[in-house]
């Protein structure tokens, strides 16, 4: 089996600019910041590129003081957990391979994309304040109907809070998710805690 | 694509839009065609707006292909399917009952897409 994620090289901030339909991360992170203004169709229409700022306006929406935060920090010789949550977006926003839906029909060739799974394995960060997503995996042959496929998430967390009750959370978000929309024999969800963040407190956010 | 097949793909692609928990239509094709696409129109070589509803003949044999979004409180197999048996319907009042369909879901809209998209529709 091979896994995209795998490849060092793509582990790194500046992934390929046709990663994300010709655009990069940082050009997206532009757009955001233009209030996707003036707009600009090979963005809109393109899938990858609609995931990736789905994540990106999660990321910022976080905190903004905690992204300042991270940029302050004394230089360490891993990177900042900010871009490896970059990274990991622009990623997890490619297509990937074609995961079949079942159609009942022989006219019918159904599918969803491994792109548009990680954005919703993704996406479940939102139910738990403060939880981000590093990276999202599919191992296992998700192009054959019913074989067994585990979900290995990488995930940021808020200091102070227990970190099982948090992966518990995550977990359960991403199982609803994955039940609800697709069709994967899920056989199990691993979660790595990679980063732990000192959220500021209400008064310190920055606006 | 002749004519009626660019007509068979606008009934196709508003078929598509008017299905229940279908969100968007993404253009149809690879990465590496839409980008080639993308650079054409930024440089005037093609004019208008890229295929969302891909057609194409082999002798007999006519293949649809799309590309959907899909609103998040749907679930997306089930919108795939309605897709397909809308299309479906569509194809077989047009002689083409034999056409092989393939929908793919490229992304599922964040909640507060959805949310914003029903704020917007009622």
């Amino acid at each position: 089996m091979t896994d995209e994620h795998d490849t060092p090289d793509l582990r790194r901030l500046g992934v390929e600019p046709d990663d994300l339909d010709g655009h990069t991360i940082e050009e997206l992170g532009e757009y955001l910041d233009s209030g996707r203004m003036p707009p600009d169709p090979s963005i809109d229409d393109s899938p990858g590129c609609l995931l990736a700022l789905d994540a990106l306006e999660r990321l910022r929406g976080l905190t903004p003081g905690l992204i300042a935060a991270d940029d302050a920090a004394e230089p360490e010789a891993d990177e900042g957990w900010v871009q490896k949550i970059l990274t990991g977006i622009a990623l997890d926003a490619r297509p990937g391979r074609r995961i079949p839906i079942a159609a009942g029909s022989p006219h019918a060739d159904l599918g969803i994309t491994e792109g548009a799974v990680r954005g919703l394995v993704r996406a479940a960060e939102n139910a738990v304040p403060g939880v981000l997503v590093g990276r999202c995996r599919l191992d296992g042959d998700v192009t054959v109907a019913g074989a067994p496929i585990r979900i290995r998430v990488d995930a940021s967390v808020p200091y102070g809070q227990p970190i099982p009750g948090l992966a518990d959370r995550l977990r359960a978000q991403i199982a609803v998710r994955l039940r609800a929309h697709t069709e994967l024999n899920v056989v199990g969800i691993d979660i790595t805690v990679h980063d732990i963040q000192l959220l500021p407190s209400p008064g310190e956010e920055g606006r | 694509m002749n004519d009626n097949d660019a007509d068979l793909a606008g009934d196709v692609e508003t078929v598509l839009r008017a299905v229940p928990g279908v969100a968007a239509l993404h253009p149809a094709g690879s990465a590496a065609s839409r980008i080639v696409d993308a650079g054409a129109r930024a440089l005037g070589v093609l004019a208008g707006d890229p295929a969302l509803v891909a057609l194409r003949r082999a002798g007999d044999r006519l293949r649809v292909e799309a590309a959907i979004a899909v609103r998040s409180d749907s679930r997306a197999a089930d919108a795939a399917r309605l897709a397909h048996a809308a299309v479906s319907v569509l194809l077989a009042r047009r002689g083409e009952g034999e056409a092989e369909v393939r929908l793919t879901v490229v992304r599922i809209e964040s909640a507060t897409e959805s949310d914003r998209e029903k704020g917007t529709s009622s």
